[in-house]
């Protein structure tokens, strides 16, 4: 019952976001893979290679996605994957550096699980992806008991 | 309908009806005027008619009586004086027939009176001529006969001055009409002018107001940031204005859009590095810590020392590097946002631009630096636009180079800088490339700064220079896309005048 389960996908255009996003999911205690991805369009072509891609491990799959991305913004990631049956349920958290309510709104209307601000102050930082670890234990149980997960 | 007119026509109307209806009434006026005076110049002849009648009458009346004297005293006045007298009643006759001709009635009642004082004047002067002779019996026989001519005549006479006084009174009574009309005309008229430019002055003026208090209304509703009202029908140079009002708004709200757009991506842009200051700044206390837990709590053993090794030579070496790379990246943007208020702010010196030897000086200096190496470039004519040839260039510069940043990797690539006269204002320059192209939805944001849609280098503030540069040249710039396909860039800017009559004097 480990989370090594868990493929993190992560959507990041900075690198020392992506590097830090990492890190703190590692100390979290989320020591599953994960796949970084420089842009939008990046995630798209890989989740959308259908179900005979052989390099992704088994189990289940999470989503990290920054807001402003060159290419395909997260937005249109989200988007795009709640549009496509074959996609759809797989669990979207949304990364971004500013909290404008009207951008939150969307996401979760869209479709997203849960939205977090990357704060300045590293420690709410570290706590918001602590609390993703956690988070992350959690909504695997429902989606086991699911066959088509 | 009168509702439905400029102003200047309204106003002509309020000025021309007026004063056609004033003229109209003039003319009434002058022509009641005109017959009133004939009338009262008829009253005037009719007393000349009663005057000539009522000498001719006693004109017969004294020849008689100086006849009855001679028969009656043998005394008379001389032949001569009766000869005066019948000449002066014939004379009044023909006057007095001369009067009368314009009534018909009246001129066969002279014609008869006159016949009958021609033969009675006649048979005075046989009576006379009988007397002065002494043939008593038969003057007297004359004189008689006379009499009862002369009675006749008188009868005649007296029906006359009694049908013209009849006249007389008519013509009066017709003055007096006269007169009345005028006096009526006089007040309708004047009535009905004052009356039309109270009526249509007052709804000209009230639509105005009306149309100018809604106008007024939009205006204040700007100024507190309200939905304004419907645009008042244009019908008028008031609806003019208010659809100018209506049109500022948008511009207003579309700017401030840009502007808000523009704040949110430089805020994200700003606080992106900020987010990995504090990160590894924070993942070097870290790093010092577990230093500290490490190399302070006694003598490290070889593996304690390995991982010190890692700690410095890679953790810590790393978090130092992205600080610098945030840090770079935080000037970068700052710079950038100098650059942007400085292309608003630089003083321009307007001038003719011949763009194409810089343009061919740039593509050289790309050339020398490899920038071009494996793509093909066409330059085509850049006919010369009045402007700043600094930030013109500029422009130019920022076009090609994103043209070449962002071209395909799968296909050679082409770049195609030209241009043409458009009419003889203006200039259209365009930058064509057969790259990745631009998704339709990024179409109407690429000129916004910090707006990136392809990743690559830079902060994303090329367009918006150009932009800049653009509008305040007075120009427009646009872009057609093809994603996958291409892109091509078009910026209109007013045309070199003094070129354009040139050229049409060597065609001529």
């Amino acid at each position: 019952m480990g989370s090594q389960e868990f493929t993190v996908l992560l959507a990041e255009d900075d690198d020392g976001h992506a590097l830090l996003v990492r890190k703190n999911l590692e100390r979290a205690g989320c020591s599953g893979p994960i796949v970084r991805f420089r842009d939008g369009q990046e995630v798209l072509d890989y989740l959308h290679r259908g179900p005979e891609r052989s390099e992704t491990p088994p189990g289940q799959v999470l989503l990290l996605l920054d807001i402003h991305m060159p290419r395909a913004s997260g937005l249109d990631v989200l988007k795009s994957l709640k549009e496509n049956p074959a996609t759809a349920r797989i669990p979207v958290i949304m990364l971004t550096t500013t909290d404008n309510p009207r951008e939150i709104a969307y996401c979760y209307e869209l479709g997203c699980n849960i939205y977090v601000t990357k704060p300045v102050v590293y420690e709410q930082f570290v706590e918001a992806i602590a609390r993703l670890g956690m988070f992350l234990q959690v909504i695997r149980v429902p989606c086991k008991s699911d066959a088509a997960c | 309908m009168l509702r439905n007119l400029p102003i200047k026509k309204k106003g002509l109307i309020v000025v021309a009806v007026p004063t056609l209806l004033t003229f109209g009434l003039l003319v009434i006026l002058n022509r009641i005027g005109s017959a009133l005076d004939e009338a009262t110049q008829w009253t005037v002849q009719s007393q000349v008619v009663l005057a000539e009648a009522e000498a001719a009458a006693s004109g017969l009346v004294a020849i008689h009586a100086e006849n009855l004297q001679l028969a009656l005293l043998g005394a008379s006045e001389s032949s001569f004086e009766i000869d005066l007298r019948s000449q002066a009643v014939r004379e009044g006759l023909a006057k007095l027939r001369d009067e009368t001709r314009d009534n018909d009635r009246q001129a066969d009642a002279v014609a008869q009176f006159a016949f009958g004082a021609t033969a009675l004047i006649t048979d005075l002067a046989l009576t006379h001529q009988a007397l002065r002779q002494g043939k008593h019996a038969d003057g007297a026989a004359r004189a008689a006969n006379d009499d009862r001519k002369l009675h006749q005549v008188l009868e005649l006479a007296a029906s006359i001055k009694i049908s013209e006084r009849h006249l007389a009174l008519e013509r009066l009574d017709r003055a007096g009409q006269l007169s009345q009309q005028r006096r009526l005309a006089l007040v309708a008229g004047g009535i009905t002018t004052l009356l039309f430019v109270w009526i249509v002055g007052w709804g000209l003026l009230r639509s105005m107001l009306w149309r100018l208090l809604a106008v007024r209304q939009n205006v204040l509703r700007l100024a507190e940031d309200r939905e304004l009202e419907p645009p008042v029908a244009a019908v008028d140079e008031i609806g003019d204005i208010d659809l100018a009002v209506h049109e500022m708004v948008q511009a207003l709200r579309a700017q401030r859009r840009d502007n808000d757009m523009f704040i949110y991506s430089v805020s994200h842009d700003l606080r992106s590095p900020l987010v990995n200051l504090q990160g590894f700044g924070a993942e070097l206390s870290r790093s010092i810590a577990a230093l500290h837990d490490l190399l302070l709590t006694g003598t490290p053993s070889a593996a304690q020392l390995v991982q010190v090794r890692h700690i410095i030579g890679q953790e810590m070496r790393e978090s130092l590097h992205f600080i610098d790379l945030a840090v770079q990246r935080q000037s970068r943007i700052i710079d950038s946002l100098l650059s942007l208020s400085r292309v608003g702010r630089v003083e321009y010196r307007w001038q003719k631009v011949h763009i194409a030897p810089r343009v061919v000086d740039m593509i050289n200096e790309l050339k020398a630096q490899g920038a071009l190496n494996g793509i093909e470039f066409v330059l085509g004519d850049l006919p010369p636009v009045h402007g700043d040839a600094d930030a013109l260039e500029r422009v130019f510069d920022n076009l090609v180079r994103n043209a070449i940043k962002y071209l395909s990797p799968d296909r050679p690539g082409r770049i195609e800088v030209g241009g043409q006269l458009l009419g003889q204002d203006e200039v259209r320059y365009f930058v064509r490339d057969n790259g990745i192209g631009i998704r339709a939805e990024h179409l109407e944001r690429v000129f916004l700064p910090f707006s990136r849609f392809a990743g690559g280098e830079g902060e994303g503030i090329g367009l918006s220079l150009v932009r800049r540069v653009v509008d305040r040249h007075r120009g427009r710039v646009w872009i057609e896309s093809v994603f996958g396909e291409g892109t091509v860039v078009w910026l209109q800017l007013p045309a070199w005048r003094e070129v354009v009559e040139k050229t049409k004097l060597s065609k001529g």
